[in-house]
């Protein structure tokens, strides 16, 4: 049987299905990369399949890896299309993936190449020497491992290039000018900047960015960000737009995204020249912006915010956009109290979807009454104390869907439950927690969720971050954790 | 309530609200294109889905009328999720195999969004968790490797990581 006819004649029993590979693609797309993996050895096709997903990675150049890395490939039954070189900083290290990179670029036509912890001599040196392998590159990723120069100029010829991603750029000599216009064909761009106040580089590279006029997804980070009107002006095709760093100087009092349906707004400070900044982008959907630098943004009345992720201290005071918004996520650090948690929650009155998460590393706030999330389907909660009330309460009213819990103490759990029968919350359609800490041992776990739901076992307490208290002897996680 | 009439594979004519079939894109083209919109007596073919897998679409159909519609441009994340099948749906899945692919193919077939990604995640569930040789004697699928190149595919799986985004 040909690989193919694998999938067009699967036969059930007595029935003989086909399924074209489009859909069988779809359905491989649902599975985690680790079940993918673990499907290429069914048959052949399926080994093809895999590559879809599948980074071919090397790393660690010596010798005897080089040896180890070359048989692989020379052996590989599969054709990839996405590559990864890492840790090359010396030409001793670049010898020793040379035969390797000589055979990967002989065997696999690769779209995606992502080069890690580079220095900007090797990473020339990588484009000059395979160029006609990454001429047909869609999408490069760099990330710099030294302060040195950064040859922009060698990726002006890749006309194929959509997707372009320069992290931990720290040369502010970078000449941007060499790339000119040759940047149009890009569609999604990050530019990872360690500056520091650099004003003249930073300039250069926002028009440099500007003239890539067909940007619909651009991250910039940057330790400080200025010229967000000239961006506006030039990129109208932007859908997608995050805006990282410490500070950001604003000159302007009105932006322009007529397109855009994701901004993370994710700035340390501002430095206001004026009262607000005014976001007039109406098919906004999705934000992610501090809890103080909200309020300094408005929108259309026209925009209807669907998912808010706000982080920050607590927050007391409503915003027009909360009133739309659907799917919220809450982190806040050092809260108050429980009380301060439950106000900040109630300034979102349509949410369905809430996920709260307590930034504090000796928290201390017991989950608020269960009554407080009476109209949301999912939930999840991050470092609060659990109490039995809560989890009798969504049993007793059936309430939500989906309960996810993380890194919580069963704080109030009462030495007198040991013999209750478990609390069952069979209504529940996902039930999971995650490194969820209490004195008792698994057997003892008082929630159990339906019966399609993994068990809960016991996990290596040195996995959590937030472990606190010495009387807490067992962390549970459910298994798929 | 206006109605329409799908005919399916094996002759059989369903009588269907507009409504509930316009759940399906194929359809809702076919009837813009063809100027049906306002013609309740003809009658819509559908060549490829039979009566029994066409019943059951449009008892799907029914059930998820008044759901939001799906719109691949609304800038959301593809869901990639698979335990989040709710109730009616777990009990609308539990059939046989051939029904269960019946109903992917003529999902696919009449683009109809929300029962795709319900069979698609079905298939996945069944699929996760399973070895290799539980999968082929599930798919009845004949193995094609040799035990050499089942060990450098295991080999070579540990040099491979998720991509972050499929190169189109």
């Amino acid at each position: 049987m040909s690989p193919r006819s694998v999938h067009r004649s699967l036969i059930m029993g007595t029935v003989t299905v086909h399924l074209p590979p489009e859909l069988w693609d779809r359905i491989f797309d649902l599975l985690p990369f680790k079940d993918q993996l673990e499907k290429a050895t069914v048959c052949r096709a399926w080994n093809d399949r895999v590559a879809r997903w599948a980074t071919l990675r090397l790393t660690c150049p010596t010798a005897a890896r080089s040896e180890e890395h070359l048989s692989t490939i020379r052996h590989s039954l599969r054709k990839y299309r996405s590559f990864s070189a890492e840790a090359i900083r010396t030409d001793e290290d670049y010898q020793c993936f040379q035969k390797a990179l000589e055979e990967c670029e002989r065997k696999f036509c690769v779209q995606r190449f992502r080069f890690w912890y580079v220095t900007g001599a090797i990473f020339e040196r990588l484009m000059k020497e395979h160029y006609e392998w990454l001429r047909s590159a869609r999408c490069i990723v760099v990330n710099l491992c030294e302060e040195e120069r950064f040859p922009v100029h060698v990726l002006r010829d890749l006309t194929s290039l959509r997707e372009l991603r320069l992290l931990n750029v720290s040369d502010t000599s970078v000449d941007w000018t060499s790339i000119e216009d040759r940047f149009e064909h890009i569609t999604k761009l990050t530019v990872d900047a360690a500056w520091y106040f650099n004003d003249e580089a930073l300039e250069q590279l926002v028009e440099a960015i500007c003239r890539c006029r067909n940007l619909t997804e651009l991250t910039l980070r940057s330790n400080d960000t200025t010229n967000l009107a000239k961006l506006a002006e030039s990129l109208s095709k932007l859908e997608k737009l995050s805006l990282m760093g410490m500070h950001i100087r604003l000159a302007e009092d009105s932006l322009r995204f007529p397109y855009l349906k994701y901004l993370n707004f994710d700035i340390g400070s501002f430095v206001f020249d004026k009262p607000c900044l005014f976001v007039q982008a109406p098919l906004l959907q999705t934000l992610l912006i501090a809890k103080r630098t909200i309020p300094f943004v408005k929108f259309p009345e026209s925009t209807r915010l669907w998912r808010l992720h706000l982080y920050g201290y607590s927050l007391s005071v409503a915003h027009p956009c909360f009133t739309t918004v659907k799917d919220l996520s809450l982190t806040t650090w050092e809260p108050a109290n429980q009380e301060a948690v439950v106000e900040e929650i109630q300034l979102f009155p349509n949410v369905v979807y809430l996920s709260v998460k307590l930034k504090s590393k000796d928290c201390n706030i017991v989950v608020p009454d269960a009554a407080i999330f009476q109209h949301m389907t999912r939930l999840h909660l991050n470092n609060f104390v659990l109490s039995m009330e809560f989890f009798q309460n969504v049993a007793r009213a059936r309430m939500l869907e989906h309960l996810s819990l993380e890194e919580c103490n069963f704080f109030l759990y009462s030495p007198d439950a040991d013999d209750e029968v478990p609390l069952q919350l069979s209504h529940l359609s996902y039930f999971n927690i995650k490194r969820v800490s209490m004195p008792m041992t698994v057997e003892k776990f008082p929630i159990i969720g339906n019966e399609d739901q993994p068990p809960v076992v016991m996990v290596d307490k040195l996995r959590t971050h937030l472990w606190r208290s010495d009387r807490f002897n067992n962390v549970f996680s459910s298994r798929r954790d | 309530m206006p109605c329409i009439q799908l005919q399916s594979s094996d002759g059989e004519i369903f009588n269907v609200e507009f409504e509930i079939a316009m759940c399906s894109f194929t359809i809702k083209t076919m009837m813009v294109d063809l100027d049906l919109e306002d013609n309740c007596e003809e009658v819509v073919p559908l060549t490829n889905v039979d009566s029994n897998i066409l019943r059951k679409i449009l008892q799907w159909a029914n059930y998820h009328k008044d759901d939001p519609e799906a719109n691949p441009e609304d800038g959301k994340p593809v869901d990639r999720r698979t335990d989040n099948i709710c109730e009616w749906d777990q009990e609308f899945m539990k059939v046989d195999q051939q029904t269960l692919y019946g109903l992917i193919k003529a999902a696919n077939y009449l683009d109809i969004r929300g029962l795709m990604a319900l069979t698609c995640k079905t298939v996945a569930n069944m699929m996760k968790g399973k070895t290799e040789e539980q999968m082929r004697k599930m798919f009845n699928i004949q193995n094609d490797l040799t035990p050499e190149e089942e060990q450098q595919i295991r080999q070579e799986n540990e040099w491979c990581e998720e991509v972050e985004i499929v190169a189109d």
